[in-house]
């Protein structure tokens, strides 16, 4: 439904561009028409997705960790010396790893937790002062995480991604002076290269789990992509401060215990 | 054209938010059915879209009334052979008074228009969407009264939280046959409905205009493209939610 032209003259920001989703959502914005900057720690391979991305439109990379200040104000000036303004950011850069809450120590929690919850803020507050607020416009998408019931076996990321959905709340509120519209998309288990990553129990448990969700079958990154595609747009004008699960109904199941039961058998054999 | 060859149904489409449903479908393409018991705002609506080169037709349709809205399916199946989208959005607001002086026959009234209306529409759309084996989608129409308070309107409130439940649970049950069923929260939309209640009160309709982040009511065209957009393939992984389209009221 959407109209071709429906990114055209929008600069956005899409980090953690490089692989899965946010490739996905750069890959969609660039085919409507946006110029697109994209942003992650990986310069080599930010720059193999940038040249692949270039069939698709205009888009640009440097490479940034959203946990440092300095980078995302480099980013920042890079975007405001050719633009001048930026239209869109997607916050989508993040990490975890699956682990019993009781083994979790302090380096493992910090770093999920700075990562999602600290990148976030810090790219939110250097975008806005640099752009949004002065512009008195801008659009911020938020990419959290199925987290309606908490998050059983991956506790440091529920953490960080509730405060992420907590904060888009509190600024819809206190930057709408500015026009500034903010939402968070929650998508359910997706489909891409991220899953791999995972060992092969965890493989095996997704196979029980794509039957779970109502729908069926996990989402796509064009799934997730597209309700950012929707969020990012005039169509959603009157929409602010929501977080719209991406997940086939996922978020209204009550059986949150395979990962869980998995990580127990894997790291406690004996129990 | 993204709803070419897709048959909607969209109740209450004889003014405000159905209305620019009913329009926004036909203008995308989809073959149209607009009802409303208001006869006369259907048949305005009906000649718009006629006029514009649109599809439609009107089968007029009181929802709280089981055989009408029984009616109102089997005639869309035999006029125009299939239904893939319905919207069910006719519902009525009621007066402003506290619970303790709500009137009962008004919250009767209510309960039929706005729960059993909804749930008659979705048995119907569900029966055929099964039979046609070929999924659907289905959006309910809630509100910010259907996720929270909503004072002196306790019967609207208790209506639209209904809606949530019918909503979340036939996204549970029917995922499998990749009927998707959502549902979407406007806070007050500048539409006939929504207006009614600033002619009743101005003080009050300027305090929840002031207590929306945005600092406006939303229009009926912005509600309609999230409708559209949850009934398009853009959307094929939405199931059991509830969209508000609030300006960030209830954030």
């Amino acid at each position: 439904m959407f109209a071709p032209n429906l990114y055209k003259d929008k600069i956005a920001l899409v980090t953690g561009g490089r692989s899965g989703i946010g490739y996905g959502i750069a890959k969609m914005m660039l085919q409507l028409g946006a110029t697109v900057y994209i942003g992650s720690r990986k310069e080599e391979s930010l720059q193999k997705a940038a040249e692949e991305l270039a069939e698709f439109g205009d888009v640009h990379y440097q490479a940034l960790d959203i946990r440092k200040t300095e980078e995302i104000q480099s980013m920042a000036a890079k975007i405001k010396a050719k633009q001048g303004r930026l239209d869109i950011l997607v916050n989508n850069a993040g990490g975890q790893f699956p682990a019993l809450a009781e083994m979790i120590n302090d380096k493992g929690w910090n770093a999920v937790i700075n990562n999602n919850l600290n990148g976030t803020f810090y790219m939110i507050r250097e975008m806005g002062n640099a752009f949004f607020l002065p512009q008195k416009s801008g659009i911020i998408i938020n990419i959290i995480a199925d987290i309606f019931r908490g998050f059983p076996g991956m506790i440091h990321t529920g953490a960080a991604r509730a405060g992420v959905e907590n904060l888009t709340k509190t600024l819809a509120v206190e930057w709408s002076d500015y026009n500034i519209r903010i939402n968070s998309v929650a998508p359910g288990t997706i489909e891409s290269s991220g899953l791999s990553t995972y060992p092969k129990q965890i493989q095996e448990m997704f196979n029980d789990a794509r039957e779970a969700v109502p729908l069926g079958r996990f989402g796509t990154v064009e799934d997730v992509a597209n309700a950012v595609g929707f969020l990012g747009s005039p169509l959603a004008s009157y929409i602010s401060g929501i977080t719209l699960y991406v997940d086939g109904a996922s978020h209204l199941n009550s059986e949150k215990m395979g990962l869980p039961n998995i990580l127990k058998s894997l790291m406690k054999p004996n129990k | 054209m993204n709803f070419e060859n897709k048959v909607a149904i969209v109740t209450g489409s004889g003014s405000g938010i159905g209305r620019a449903t009913a329009v926004l479908f036909a203008e995308q393409g989809a073959k149209v059915v607009v009802s409303d018991i208001n006869e006369a705002g259907a048949k305005e609506t009906l000649d718009s879209i006629v006029a514009a080169g649109g599809k439609a037709l009107n089968i007029p349709c009181d929802v709280s009334d089981k055989s009408q809205v029984e009616q109102l399916f089997s005639q869309t199946k035999s006029e125009f052979g299939r239904v893939d989208i319905a919207v069910n959005n006719a519902g009525i607001g009621g007066i402003l008074e506290f619970t303790h002086k709500y009137p009962d026959d008004l919250y009767d009234k209510i309960i039929q228009v706005n729960v059993n209306g909804v749930w008659y529409c979705m048995k119907e759309a569900l029966k055929i969407m099964l039979e046609q084996g070929e999924g659907g989608s289905i959006v309910n129409i809630s509100s910010v009264a259907g996720i929270g308070a909503a004072p002196r309107m306790s019967a609207y409130a208790a209506s639209k939280h209904a809606v949530i439940g019918m909503t979340r649970t036939a996204a549970h049950e029917y995922g499998k046959y990749k009927i998707r069923v959502n549902a979407i929260c406007p806070t007050i939309i500048e539409t006939p409905m929504g207006m009614g209640y600033a002619s009743e009160e101005e003080g009050l309709i300027q305090m929840i205009k002031h207590s929306i982040p945005l600092k406006r009511f939303g229009q009926a065209e912005e509600v309609a493209e999230s409708i559209a957009w949850l009934c398009s393939n853009e959307s094929s992984f939405v199931t059991g939610m509830e969209l508000r389209v609030d300006g960030g009221m209830k954030a």
